[in-house]
């Protein structure tokens, strides 16, 4: 019964790491904008000469 | 040298006009007559230059009045709304204040030189709200706190929950002792981190006098918290931590359900939405191309088909095109546009395939100014039911609580405790505050699809009892195509010729009627054309100066004059055509209301229109000048006044509900409660069927959260349900909430459908 003893401060170690790992991302902007994310793979690369600039 | 001393308001700290009075302004008293005075006196005075340049940092100035926008993040609850409401009669000059719930910021405005944003901001951060201002274009910074707060709340409860179940199930002992601290250990952060936005929206609501839904939150949790620590230090098991970080993370998590449904629902569409086509035909360079819309660049030759939306403001290429103008004039009649002519974006083309030149693009066109002007909008503060009833219901908690520990004090602290905290975490009023806006949101948007955009949310209690229109005649009922009339001399193909031409630059009614009647010419070159508003047009053709001027001849028919060097040549007269729709609406309208008809036209004109409409002829008011238009608009007081707010704006603000029928004029859109952009005037019977429907889908969704609101109290204070099990229940009237108002009354689904 005593192993609890080293689990549970363990377990809190684990989700202290988890929390931080959610600290990080929140405030560097993962969750700034989940909606048009997904899209963003379908456009053009910004670092690719822009087609539609180009011509003008 | 003594400083010069200066006498600075008891409340905000601004310096004071005048040596007698204690307060700058009456807002000032108003508030330190609520609250106390403030407690911000460490920081300095904002002194004129400093109000100064915060407006020219953060100020936009639209005519005689600037307005800013700031972002606030506390204001949680409709009690607060409410509180703040009140600003408005006492700070001088403060007007339009609103409140927009989808970006959390807060809008205002102050006529010109006499703005004091930072004496407001002054006044705002007194009462917690913190404001952070707003250039103009700026969005607010995503609120990542509130996420963080979400999360790092969720996984704490977890970790609560993960050392209590074990005390459930029957651990006891040295265990049991190290679990209870561990969970201490982690409710600290809760205590002091993750309930911040409940005790400062409980504070602030305090500071206004309001009972909010988040006092009760904030005291149970207070309580709570007091009553675990205490029984933790003296050896006891009574602990709540569990069921008070529970509670916290499902409400946070419940209210940022309903935050996110009500921002998807007042979301306004953006020109994206409205030019519909994905990807236009366009020749840049002689290269042809398919590009999106905010790719198209001045100088594109744009290629449109039948039943496109023009996404930019463009030259006419092709000798003639019809289209379809109804966003800016209200008329959904064909217009003929001719080889040159400048056409605005969201014009719809209705003939076959146009070339046009791009002139301007369409982020700086009157159109996208036209949807600019309803994203700023925002709700109006003001106090409203449903903040009322809430509480009133927070108020019958603390009652019941009262009368619980006075009927029931045999039960002993412990138990009396526990159901008190039960009661306050499970009977919280939320739903009840989110029922309204969740409603009206929905309403918006059905109006959206029926052609209308709502700028003020308010409306949908104000069209509830419609029992007297008034309408303008020119402009609303009128101002559609014209005719020739029968006495009209006939004209030369030369002149018709030379008619067009100038008329090539103006999109008055006349010039449409023109273009319609007289269908597409040749056109000659025009040098120096020139639209004078209200008096005609001016162009030389081949080096002869000509002149179109137009008046009303002894017969109300319009009188068009071309003049070859000052020369009368020719002369046309014109009958304004009332469309048959127009009497269809008002046929339909009459139904069980009085009409009434206010015009600036002569007298004998209107009366004549209102024989042949349906107008009593002691409601037919002619020879009304705006400010007497409001005037006799005042006497008449009737729920609605429908204009086209070109030359009736004071009408427009005098009457309870305004509706513009044309979105053209950016000051008319301001004074309107209702923009039409479709032009069906019909349409308006529905806006009214639809501001009942919405009453229905209130009131359902007040009495659903009333019901388990009874219930649930009932339960608590009966001591049948644990904090932990309320805490559980309490998102429940949130979801049944949000599943009503999705799935509707039949009223609002057949509204939906027919649109």
């Amino acid at each position: 019964m005593s192993i609890i003893f080293l689990l549970a401060p363990m377990a809190l170690i684990l989700s202290g790491l988890f929390m931080l790992a959610f600290f990080w991302a929140t405030k560097s902007g993962q969750w700034d904008d989940l909606d048009l994310t997904p899209r963003k793979i379908l456009e053009d690369q910004p670092s690719e000469k822009d087609p539609y600039e180009s011509t003008n | 040298m003594q400083p010069l001393s200066v006498p600075l308001c008891e409340y905000c700290r601004v310096a004071v006009a005048r040596a007698a009075d204690p307060y700058c302004c009456d807002g000032c008293r108003t508030l330190a007559g609520i609250s106390g005075p403030s407690r911000t006196k460490s920081t300095p005075s904002l002194d004129l230059l400093e109000e100064r340049r915060l407006t020219e940092h953060f100020g936009r100035t639209q005519g005689e009045v600037v307005s800013f926008e700031c972002h606030v993040d506390a204001l949680a609850c409709e009690a607060c709304l409410q509180g703040l409401a009140r600003l408005e009669n006492h700070v001088p000059g403060l007007g339009d204040l609103r409140w927009d719930r989808n970006r959390s910021v807060l809008s205002f405005s102050f006529p010109r030189e006499q703005e004091q944003p930072g004496h407001l901001g002054r006044i705002l951060e007194s009462m917690s709200l913190n404001p952070r201002w707003l250039r103009a274009g700026e969005q607010p910074v995503q609120n990542r706190t509130a996420v963080l707060r979400l999360g790092l709340t969720g996984a704490f409860a977890a970790n609560i929950m993960l050392f209590a179940v074990p005390i459930y199930t029957g651990v006891t002992g040295t265990l049991q002792t190290v679990f209870e601290w561990l969970q201490l250990l982690v409710f600290l952060p809760v205590v002091f981190w993750s309930a911040i936005p409940i005790y400062r929206t409980a504070w602030v609501s305090l500071r206004m006098r309001h009972l909010s839904v988040d006092l009760p939150l904030a005291l149970a949790f207070i309580l709570g918290s007091i009553f675990s620590f205490a029984s933790l230090a003296q050896g006891g098991h009574d602990l709540y931590f569990d069921s008070l970080s529970g509670f916290l993370f499902l409400i946070l998590w419940s209210r940022s359900l309903l935050e996110k449904s009500l921002s998807k629902a007042l979301a306004t569409p953006d020109l994206g939405q409205f030019f519909e086509k994905p990807l236009f035909d366009v020749r840049r360079n002689d290269t042809p191309e398919r590009l999106p819309w905010d790719r198209i660049a001045v100088g594109d030759e744009l290629i449109l088909n039948a039943g496109d939306r023009l996404p930019a403001d463009a030259m006419l290429l092709s000798p003639s095109a019809e289209v379809e103008t109804a966003w800016m004039t209200g008329e959904r009649t064909p217009r003929l546009r001719l080889h040159g002519a400048l056409m605005q974006a969201g014009t719809r083309l209705l003939s076959n395939e146009a070339r046009m030149r791009v002139v301007k693009i369409a982020e700086e066109s009157d159109f996208a100014k036209l949807l600019k002007s309803i994203h700023v909008a925002g709700d109006k503060l003001g106090a409203d039911l449903e903040g009322r009833l809430a509480s009133g219901l927070v108020l019958i908690n603390f009652a019941v609580i009262a009368g619980l520990f006075i009927l029931a004090a045999p039960l002993g602290i412990d138990e009396l405790l526990r159901r008190a905290i039960a009661l306050l975490i499970v009977a919280c009023p939320c739903a009840v505050s989110f029922a309204a806006p969740l409603a009206r949101a929905r309403a918006n948007k059905i109006a959206f699809q029926k052609g209308f955009w709502v700028r003020d949310p308010r409306v949908w209690d104000r069209l509830l009892s419609v029992n007297r229109i008034a309408f303008d005649k020119t402009g609303t009922l009128t101002g559609g195509l014209m005719r020739l009339s029968s006495d009209s001399p006939l004209i030369d193909a030369h002149w018709k010729r030379v008619i067009l031409s100038l008329e090539n630059v103006s999109r008055h009614p006349i010039a449409e009627s023109l273009r319609r009647l007289w269908g597409p010419h040749e056109l000659f070159e025009v040098a120096d054309a020139q639209e004078i508003p209200g008096v005609g047009v001016d162009g030389r053709i081949m080096g002869v100066q000509y002149q179109i001027r137009g008046g009303t001849d002894e017969g109300g028919r319009i009188r068009l004059d071309l003049l070859r060097e000052n020369v009368r040549v020719v002369e046309i007269r014109l009958q304004d055509d009332h469309q048959a729709r127009v009497s269809e609406a008002l046929d339909t309208l009459k139904r069980g209301r009085e009409l009434y008809l206010l015009s600036g036209d002569r007298s004998a004109r209107v009366q004549a229109f209102a024989k042949v409409h349906g107008f009593t002829s002691e409601n037919a008011y002619g020879d009304l000048d705006p400010a007497r238009k409001a005037e006799v608009l005042r006497q008449i007081a009737p729920d609605v006044y429908v204009g086209d707010g070109t030359n009736d704006l004071p009408a427009m603000k005098a009457a309870p509900v305004a509706v513009a029928v044309k979105a053209a004029a950016l000051e008319a859109q301001a004074a309107a409660d209702l923009v039409m952009f479709n032009g069906e005037l019909i349409r308006l019977e529905e806006i009214f069927a639809l501001a009942k429907a919405t009453r229905t889908l209130n009131r359902r969704n007040l009495i659903f959260a009333l019901i388990y609101n009874v219930l649930a109290g009932i339960a608590a204070v009966s001591g049948w349900i644990h904090p932990l099990a309320a805490a559980l229940l309490m998102p429940v009237s949130s979801l049944l909430l949000l599943a009503s108002t999705t799935w509707g009354t039949t009223a609002l689904r057949k509204l939906e459908g027919r649109s």
